[in-house]
């Protein structure tokens, strides 16, 4: 978008800079008419900076997500580029000796450690207790030097010779978790036992004292165990030349360095190149979250075009007469279009400042919105962050539109007939050009017949190309119909199939992207737009019915009336705002209703979930014996290397052909034969082999019975149903296992596939991984207990051997209020659309005040009350605001219905909820906000001294 | 082609009339239309002050048909509208029907134009979004007017200018004469005391301006004041009284035109079914 904004400015400013230098008579309209009237080029700049405002606002909240995300870089990793996890602790000195000798110039430090799990608590009354901390054992004196940075360690300030080996060093959040602080007792609990320490001193969560939260000398816990390596992670820890981000770029040669030195020490191990891939994580979140609030704004963009238009068209037509008499005088249009682009410039220039200025304040506005709503929920901290290319960025695309709009306005605009300008008559109805127009008809027609046959398997192309068709089918249509019934059937055609498309051609419009429902609303509110613009002679006749408010009423109406176009782009300008927003609140309200059903989705008949820390787990007895616990199902975690063939196309696509090949290491839960004593999560999409989830997953449970080993995949992955995939022992052994079916949200729990305990015997050598936590349970309440409640008390009853107990309803919940966060952030972002819509119909309104300047002197010497004018523009904005209301809502409820009930968008049918009262409100907010816009013109006119209204010649 | 030669008394009894204000006869004062005493009116623009009427004096009697001419920038337009009321005052007092209107609240000066007064201006001034027929409603509709009241007096009253066929037309799609007279029965639609008219055939061809004079003179006849400000000596010829501003002063005011002027007047020629 900034590249094509620069390359539309680099072909435009040429000539502006041209017509500004070197030719006088251009440079002298352009900026006087600037500076004519102060109040009104602060309007037309007003309306400008508001889209430009809202484009930097995408960049600064995308920028704000990187510079957090890689903010983890340093608070979580500090010097730490690549950490290689060892199966063998006596392989760490082994591995760092021979990186060491390596001598690599990308390499400055590297340092042992070993990772443990823990549950850390206080000591003594009201003891806290945190189920899962990591404990990390390194040689402080060695730390401290770590990279070359000691700042970059987080343990810079610690005196290493006070150290004793029964005192750890904890980070603040730990601290405050437990309320504890220097001095005080600490008990760590590996294998069921607590091991006192003290802690020597309070840090950041900076560096190594991000990476753990407690800190300890080498052995301080370990030596104290039976058997360490069951619960120890060894690992050597490299950092690269560079410091915390730059350090980042050594990764791919550290990496064959690391692996060389791997080889040569004949060490096995995991190398993960973490500050890489934290980097990589926090550029791609940051441009995903530019992309869609970019893409989500882009409703607000539009309408903020439409409102540049609307305005460019008023001072066009203010400035007929003057326009006829320089063309009488010889100018040609070219350089009257040219001095509106000089004109448009100004304003655009000064508006892409201002907007890229108050873009920075909507940005930040939305950051600490969504910022006090991730830390609330122990998400990323989010801090505001603003780079000067996104700036420039959001700047040069705001000024890129403006002058897009203002050029095609103005060429638009200046195609007049002197004479008419002169008189300042208006343009006839247009009755030419019927053969051009039925041409133009025609040949669009065919193009989009021609669009559909090559992108009509394309979710743009499929939504677009029978629209296109529609629209072009009114100037042949106009032939033999009123052109009014003509416009409202081609519009008609064209709003019934954007509204249809979804459940017409449910696999083409499966899993739309953002911008399909960006153009989906656009086409909506535009073609709704038009026909309500159609439709004045009912308008009036329903006014005529109710006679309501005298002269201000009727008056009102009409001017919108009588104006379609510019009502259009009114109308159209405020609906599309309200379109988006009922969308995200009725997205909002379907997922809010999921809660009860996603819980069930993901834990089947099982009702809680436990996770109880590898080094101190519960017994699956001992768990079923707690009150309110009914049935247990233990389930073991394990990262299994696997590898499996990547399928074209989607779904049970019986075409698929083998594109590629995936090889890796994924989660599996397996799960007891057992599993299936409630009914176990239910399947989004099963093999045809089995009749129901219950064979399904008897199957799963019970392997060989067809001398298969079936599992459930994750929907999240790229297997599909009877897939083969290959699972990997430690040693190698190939054990082919194939799909059964799939299960969804999944992730909510990290179960990832779910595989029979009989598999986990096979691959047992992979069990004591250290990535694997291995003690989890699926539960069911016993009869009239809450699960909510006993799992609260299940981990509370023990937390110090590191129970995390939940209900599935609440994982759900959680999910669900994450959901709610981000799209209330999203509809927040655009109800500041909706200010461009309030600023827009304002701005409108306070020209048209100066338009109807005589028209009001003479409605006030005629007699006419200063109330009946003002009401005159309130009517009026009601009248566009409850155009925008009525199509906004309407469409957009339309809209997700269709989405939800009609179409394949979403895997499994969401079911659809109106959220009437909030739509309530939100209409009568929009209702509202049109009054507001109007109170201003509405003074204003209502002041006008007759007498000098009637002087007033423009 | 109808003829109408009804001569109002009132109409007669104005012709000719020059009245000082210390020269009216109490009797006299009763058929005072307006009555002005040395009214001020300063404009300022950024550092130039302009004295745009300097102490005017004037009454114009019910039923009189008065012309106020001279050159551009003297002020004539300005007297019209403090007159009227349509433009305050610095100093000076006017009473419309014995009413001192500058006295007046803004609400109350509005409903009194809208009672007592029409106005026809040189651009026509008509809303170009409402039809011919709804322009004409639009002063009743104002006065708190039944719809249906003003439709059936708008559509009379468009009968009387000759448009009866012209009601749903908008101002667009009708001439410069049309749109004229739709202003003019938008003017006489609440049956003013008073109608003003300002440079009413500055925008018309001489013909079609003819035709206006003609039908303001009927109008007049029917016993409305009229008080026109033009450049138009046809329309100055056709006067009961000529009034010429200069500096902001009333130089001269004198008949214009005989007793007798008045029937020639009344001689109208008719279109579209005009009739009075």
């Amino acid at each position: 978008m900034t590249i094509i904004s620069a390359g539309i400015l680099a072909i435009l400013l040429p000539f502006i800079l041209f017509d500004l230098f070197r030719r006088p008579s251009i440079r002298r309209i352009g900026i006087r008419n600037v500076t004519r009237r102060a109040r009104e080029a602060a309007l037309v700049v007003g309306g400008s900076l508001l889209a430009t405002s809202l484009i930097t606002a995408s960049f600064v909240i995308g920028d704000s997500f990187d510079a957090s995300i890689r903010d983890i870089a340093a608070t979580h990793w500090g010097p730490t580029d690549e950490v290689i996890y060892l199966d063998d602790p006596a392989q760490s000195a082994v591995l760092l000796s021979q990186i060491e000798a390596t001598g690599s110039p990308a390499i400055d430090g590297a340092l042992t450690a070993s990772f443990i799990r823990v549950a850390a608590g206080s000591v003594g009354e009201g003891r806290l207790v945190e189920p899962r901390v990591r404990l990390l054992e390194l040689d402080m004196a060695d730390a401290q030097v770590f990279g070359k940075d000691a700042t970059a360690t987080g343990l810079d300030g610690i005196e290493v010779a006070d150290l004793a080996q029964d005192t750890v060093v904890i980070n603040r959040e730990i601290a405050n978790d437990l309320g504890l602080d220097q001095g005080d007792p600490i008990d760590l609990f590996a294998n069921g036992v607590a091991h006192r320490f003290t802690i020597a001193e309070v840090v950041p969560v900076h560096g190594l004292a991000g990476i753990g939260e407690i800190i300890a000398q080498p052995g301080a816990l370990t030596d104290q165990l039976n058997d360490a390596t069951s619960i120890s992670n060894p690992a050597v820890l490299v950092s690269n030349v560079g410091d915390v981000f730059s350090g980042a770029e050594q990764t791919e040669e550290v990496g064959a360095v690391i692996e060389t030195a791997m080889t040569t020490a004949g060490v096995d191990g995991e190398i993960d190149e973490v500050k890489q891939s934290l980097l990589d994580d926090a550029a791609a979140e940051g441009a995903e979250t530019t992309q869609l609030f970019g893409t989500i704004g882009g409703f607000s963009v539009i309408a903020g075009i439409l409102l540049v238009t609307n305005l460019f068209v008023m001072l066009a037509s203010e400035r007929k007469t003057e326009l006829g008499t320089m063309r009488a005088l010889g100018m040609s249009r070219g350089s009257i279009v040219r001095g509106f682009a000089l004109e448009g410039a100004i304003y655009g220039s000064i508006a892409a400042v201002l907007g890229a200025l108050a873009g920075i304040g909507v940005g930040t506005a939305v950051v600490a919105y969504a910022s006090s709503s991730l830390s609330s929920s122990g998400g990323v901290t989010l801090s505001p962050s603003i780079q000067v290319s996104s700036l420039v960025s959001g700047a040069v695309i705001g000024f890129a539109i403006s002058q897009l709009t203002v050029l095609f306005t103005s060429i638009k605009m200046t195609n007049l007939n002197i004479v008419r300008a002169l008189k300042d008559l208006p343009e006839p109805k247009s009755v030419g050009h019927r053969t051009r127009n039925l041409v133009i008809g025609v040949v669009g027609i065919v193009g989009s017949v021609v669009l559909w046959v090559l992108f009509g398997q394309t979710q743009i192309g499929a939504l677009l190309a029978p629209v296109l068709a529609a629209i072009f089918a009114i100037p042949v249509l106009s032939r033999v119909l009123p052109s009014p019934v003509a416009t409202s059937i081609g519009c008609g055609a064209g709003l019934g199939w954007s509204a249809v498309v979804f459940g017409l051609l449910p696999e083409t419009m499966k899993n739309p992207e953002i911008a399909v429902f960006l153009l989906q609303g656009v086409i909506l509110v535009g073609l709704g737009s038009t026909i309500v613009a159609t439709l004045d002679g009912v308008w009036l006749k329903v006014a005529d019915m109710f006679p309501i408010g005298g002269v201000g009423t009727k008056l009102g109406m009409a001017h919108p009336l009588s104006r379609p176009v510019r009502s259009v782009m009114l109308v159209a300008m405020f609906a599309l705002v309200l379109f988006t927003v009922t969308f995200m609140g009725i997205m909002n309200a379907v997922f809010q209703a999921q809660g009860p059903e996603m819980a069930q989705r993901v834990g089947g008949d099982y009702t809680m979930i436990v996770d109880s820390n590898p080094t101190s787990g519960y017994d699956p007895a001992e768990l079923a014996a707690i009150a309110g616990v009914g049935l247990v199902t233990p389930v073991r975690l394990a990262d299994i290397e696997m590898a499996h063939d990547v399928l074209s196309g989607e779904g049970a696509d019986a075409e698929a052909e083998v594109v590629d090949t995936w090889e890796g290491s994924l989660r599996v839960s397996f799960v007891d034969p057992t599993f299936d004593q409630v009914t176990p999560p239910a399947t989004l999409i099963r093999s045809e082999s089995f009749a129901t989830d219950a064979q399904a997953w008897a199957a799963v449970l019970n392997p060989g019975a067809d001398g298969q080993i079936w599992v459930m995949s994750p929907d999240y992955s790229d297997l599909r149903v009877d897939q083969t995939i290959t699972m990997f022992s430690d040693s190698g052994e190939p054990i082919q296992t194939k799909v059964a079916g799939q299960t969804e949200l999944g992730w909510m729990v990290g179960s990832g596939i779910y595989a029979p305990a009989a598999l986990e015997v096979q691959l047992s050598d992979q069990m004591s991984d250290q990535t694997s936590p291995t003690s989890r349970f699926y539960l069911t309440a016993e009869s009239g207990a809450d699960p909510e409640a006993v799992a609260a008390a299940l981990t509370a009853n023990a937390p110090e051997r590191g129970i995390n107990a939940r209900a599935f309803s609440d994982a759900a919940q959680e999910e669900l209020d994450g959901q709610k966060t981000f799209l209330t952030m999203l509809q927040g972002y655009l109800g500041l659309g909706l200010l461009i819509g309030v600023a827009g119909l304002s701005v409108v309104l306070v020209r048209a005040v100066r338009e109807r300047r005589r028209q009001i002197g003479m409605m006030r010497a005629i007699g006419i009350p200063a109330s009946q004018v003002r009401s005159m523009f309130v009517v009026e904005a009601v009248f566009i605001g409850l155009q925008g209301v009525v199509l906004g809502l309407g469409l957009g409820t339309l809209s997700s219905w269709q989405i939800l009930t009609k179409s394949s968008a979403f895997e499994r049918g969401l079911g659809f909820t109106v959220p009437a009262l909030w739509l309530a409100g939100l209409a009568a907010f929009g209702i509202m906000v049109s009054v507001l816009a109007a109170i201003g013109p509405a003074l204003l006119a209502g002041k006008e001294s007759p007498a000098e209204a009637l002087r007033f010649s423009g | 082609m109808i003829k109408t030669t009804n001569t109002s008394p009132r109409q007669a009894q104005a012709s000719g009339a020059v009245l000082a204000a210390e020269s009216i006869p109490q009797k006299q004062e009763l058929d005072v239309m307006v009555h002005a005493r040395n009214v001020v009116k300063t404009y300022r623009t950024g550092d130039i002050t302009v004295e745009a009427l300097r102490g005017v004096d004037l009454d114009i009697r019910s039923g009189e048909f008065v012309v106020i001419m001279g050159p551009s920038g003297h002020g004539k337009s300005t007297l019209l509208n403090c007159l009227s009321g349509i433009d305050s005052i610095d100093s000076g007092t006017v009473r419309i029907d014995g009413q001192q209107i500058h006295e007046l609240k803004d609400r109350a000066r509005t409903a009194h134009r809208a009672k007592r007064m029409g106005f026809v201006f040189q651009s026509f001034n008509l809303i170009p979004v409402l039809s011919a027929a709804e322009n004409v409603e639009l002063p009743l509709l104002a006065a708190g007017a039944k719809p249906a009241v003003a439709r059936e007096r708008a559509a009379a009253l468009l009968a009387r200018v000759g448009l009866s066929q012209r009601g749903q037309h908008r101002p667009a799609e009708l001439s410069g004469g049309e749109q004229q007279r739709v202003a003019i029965a938008r003017s006489l639609v609440t049956d003013p005391a008073v109608v003003w008219a300002d440079e009413p055939t500055g925008n018309l061809d001489s013909a079609t301006a003819a035709s206006v004079l003609d039908l303001f003179r009927a109008v007049n006849a029917g016993g409305q004041t009229f008080v026109i400000v033009t450049h138009d000596p046809e329309i100055g010829a056709n006067a009961d009284r000529m009034i010429e501003v200069h500096d902001g002063l009333i130089r001269q005011h004198e008949p214009s035109r005989p007793q007798d002027g008045v029937a020639q007047a009344t001689s109208l020629p008719i279109q579209d079914g005009m009739a009075y």
